[in-house]
């Protein structure tokens, strides 16, 4: 479904990711970790169409089309979601519409029909439910006011709304407690399907302990490291980055 | 009919007589009043950029224009109002600035006591109400257009709302230009008097035909002590146009004021602001919005003068413009000694939406008190390129993604517009104006 190979971006003249190689087929949970700076939400930037990220080197496919042809909301129609390690604010619309707007934009892409508002409010509170919010989560303002853990949230329920085949979960977990931890979890686990691939970037290894990757790799300094199974990520837990060799090839 | 003029000011005096004499018998006040002001007009002129408070609004083009008076209003064709009427409320139809014969002026019967009237008909009926509040609240010196107006208004409009009265419908004021003011100016003149207690909702409305004409307004309102008003102003004259108004504001103790200036329309605006907290406990809330495209620039100039202990007061301009257009904010708090536990706020913010649009804004503040909370921002900007990306990854193309951005700058003074009416018809103008690429997805 994804296949990374060679990736160089630079961001400001600097350059991030020096040469990243990543495979990821459909059904499969790959988590990403990695130290502060090694170009872990740079990467998920970058797959999610940011424009002033200049891809310098190698390539992204996704599903064989370069990424590089494809504007984000076309990758967002295609199927490849971002939850934001940082969701944007947005004041005066509330998340309804938003979502709505969202949906139908992706939803006509594929040829669907777009929902009327009686469909689509009986499909989102379904999901509203399920990431464990209230409804009148759907009235208030995109993000706007929200706590840091409702932000997470609001991104997940995003993404049982929007349904991608791709999703890439930057940080998801940080900045929540343990509870709020283990909504977003079975949120995603509820999600997981034979057609759909997860990309979860974490810091910490108590996000796996909800969600079992498949595939674990350590990013440091604009590289793939490190690849393994969710041992690794044990590892890392109790040894740190720092033991990890410098951008060796893996 | 007047040869053609231009208002300057040797040769008002002449032409102000054969206008006195083309409105026929006027009480001594109304005389004195028009005198003083045309006075004041001929030592001022119009404003120059010279002026600090006219810094960045060239009036040129107005003052060298050889302007006629308008026609007698004819008739008004149905389908030249009714987009604009709100319903239900008592409506009062001004035609070039005069009261339109044809119409029954107030439709619904208003309550006991409660006049909306037109300004000649007020002069006439009322004398002693209208002169105690005519052109006692709207300064003049150093003024020139509102020194115009007073000096040769010929018509508006009078609501006196008694003490204790709940007016529970708006009052509506359509001002409209015809396709016969193509080439004049008009000076509509409105007083607002909301007695001791009372409550009411004013709406001005400004629309018009296509044309170049000069739109001269000058309101004064009254609030008596402990009083509540809810006053809006739309305006949507032709591209052409000039609308160069003034709206003046005195409040007495514990009174309320909420008013909304939307501009939508106009080639050149001017809307003046100025708010007296005279009493203790006086609360004022304004708010506007304005749209601009092509070379329209508009200029808002508020002044909010807390003259009295513990009132509070509430700024929210936002601006949005697209093309060549130009924008000008300039708000003035003024805090008198005395007015203690004053609390104001002011914000003005602009989203620009072309590189070529242009807004200045700049907050003055004068604090002549020590107990006071004063808080002032402004800001001028493109769309927050974090949000847009963040749209856009949800599915949205470029120009779904700014129109709903545009919209949600837009929303926060729009949802300020509690009357119903005003509030759709002020969205439904917004959608219109903003929403230039395929919309994606209804409203929920």
């Amino acid at each position: 479904m994804l296949q990374i190979t060679d990736l160089h971006v630079e961001v400001d003249g600097t350059e991030i990711l020096k040469g990243l190689d990543l495979v990821v087929r459909a059904g499969e949970v790959h988590a990403l970790m990695g130290p502060n700076g090694s170009g872990k939400t740079t990467l998920a930037q970058v797959l999610a169409g940011r424009e002033d990220y200049q891809i310098t080197r190698g390539q992204a496919l996704f599903d064989g089309r370069d990424l590089a042809d494809m504007d984000a909301e076309t990758r967002a129609r295609e199927g490849i979601f971002l939850a934001f390690q940082y969701p944007v604010e947005i004041a005066g619309v509330s998340n309804a519409y938003f979502l709505k707007a969202a949906l139908n934009a992706i939803r006509s892409h594929r040829g669907q029909a777009e929902l009327d508002a009686v469909d689509f409010l009986s499909l989102v509170r379904d999901r509203v439910r399920l990431v464990g919010l209230d409804e009148s989560f759907l009235e208030r303002p995109v993000n706007h006011g929200f706590s840091g853990g409702e932000k997470k949230r609001n991104e997940i329920l995003q993404l049982a709304v929007l349904e991608p085949r791709l999703a890439i979960l930057d940080e998801t977990d940080s900045g929540l407690d343990i509870d709020a931890l283990r909504v977003v979890a079975e949120c995603v686990n509820a999600l997981r399907s034979p057609e759909r691939a997860f990309l979860v970037i974490t810091h910490y290894q108590r996000l796996l302990e909800h969600i079992v990757p498949d595939r674990v790799h350590v990013l440091k300094d604009g590289r793939i490291v490190r690849s393994g199974t969710g041992a690794l990520a044990l590892e890392l837990e109790s040894h740190g980055y720092s033991e990890l060799p410098a951008a060796a090839a893996n | 009919m007047l040869s053609p003029f231009t208002p300057e000011p040797e040769r008002l005096l002449s032409d102000f007589e054969s206008l006195r004499a083309l409105r026929g018998w006027e009480p001594t006040f109304l005389h004195s009043l028009r005198l003083r002001a045309l006075r004041v007009f001929a030592d001022t002129g119009f404003p120059t950029p010279r002026l600090e408070s006219w810094r960045f609004t060239n009036v040129r083009r107005i003052a060298e224009t050889e302007w006629s008076t308008p026609p007698a209003p004819g008739a008004v064709p149905e389908e030249a109002v009714a987009p604009w009427l709100i319903e239900p409320a008592h409506h009062l139809l001004l035609v070039d600035g005069q009261a339109a014969p044809d119409r029954e002026t107030v439709q619904a019967p208003l309550p006991e006591g409660v006049t909306v009237v037109s300004l000649a008909e007020a002069v006439e009926r009322w004398p002693s109400q209208v002169s105690h509040h005519l052109g006692r609240h709207a300064e003049l010196d150093g003024r020139g257009f509102v020194a115009l107006n007073t000096a040769l208004h010929r018509d508006g409009a009078v609501l006196l709302i008694p003490p204790g009265t709940h007016l529970e419908q708006p009052v509506q004021l359509m001002f409209l230009a015809s396709p016969g003011a193509a080439g004049t100016m008009c000076f509509p003149r409105v007083l607002v008097v909301v007695g001791e207690g009372a409550r009411a909702t004013v709406v001005e409305s400004y629309v018009g035909h296509d044309g170049s004409y000069l739109v001269c307004p000058v309101t004064e309102i009254v609030l008596e002590s402990g009083s509540t008003l809810d006053h809006y102003t739309v305006q949507r004259q032709a591209p052409e146009s000039s609308h160069v108004a003034a709206l003046h504001v005195h409040q007495s103790e514990d009174s309320r004021l909420r008013t909304h200036t939307v501009t939508l329309g106009g080639g050149l605006v001017r809307n003046e602001l100025t708010v007296v907290l005279e009493g203790a406990g006086g609360e004022a809330a304004a708010d506007g919005l304005y749209l601009t495209a092509a070379s329209q620039h508009v200029d808002t100039y508020t002044t909010i003068r807390h003259a009295a202990p513990n009132c509070t007061s509430n700024q929210l301009f936002k601006g949005i413009l697209d093309d060549h257009s130009r924008a000008v904010f300039t708000g003035r708090v003024v805090v008198e000694p005395g007015a203690q536990g004053t609390n104001a706020y002011q914000s003005n913010r602009n989203l620009l939406l072309s590189d070529h649009a242009l807004a200045h804004s700049n907050p003055q503040l004068e604090i002549r008190a020590d107990d006071v909370r004063c808080t002032h921002g402004s800001t001028v900007g493109r769309h927050d390129a974090d949000a847009l990306f963040y749209l856009r990854t949800r599915g949205l193309d470029r120009e779904a993604a700014e129109s709903l951005l545009t919209y949600a700058f837009a929303s926060e003074v729009v949802g300020r517009l509690t009357l119903d009416a005003v509030h759709d018809l002020v969205e439904a103008s917004i959608h219109e104006r903003i929403d230039r690429g395929p919309r994606t997805g209804g409203s929920v």
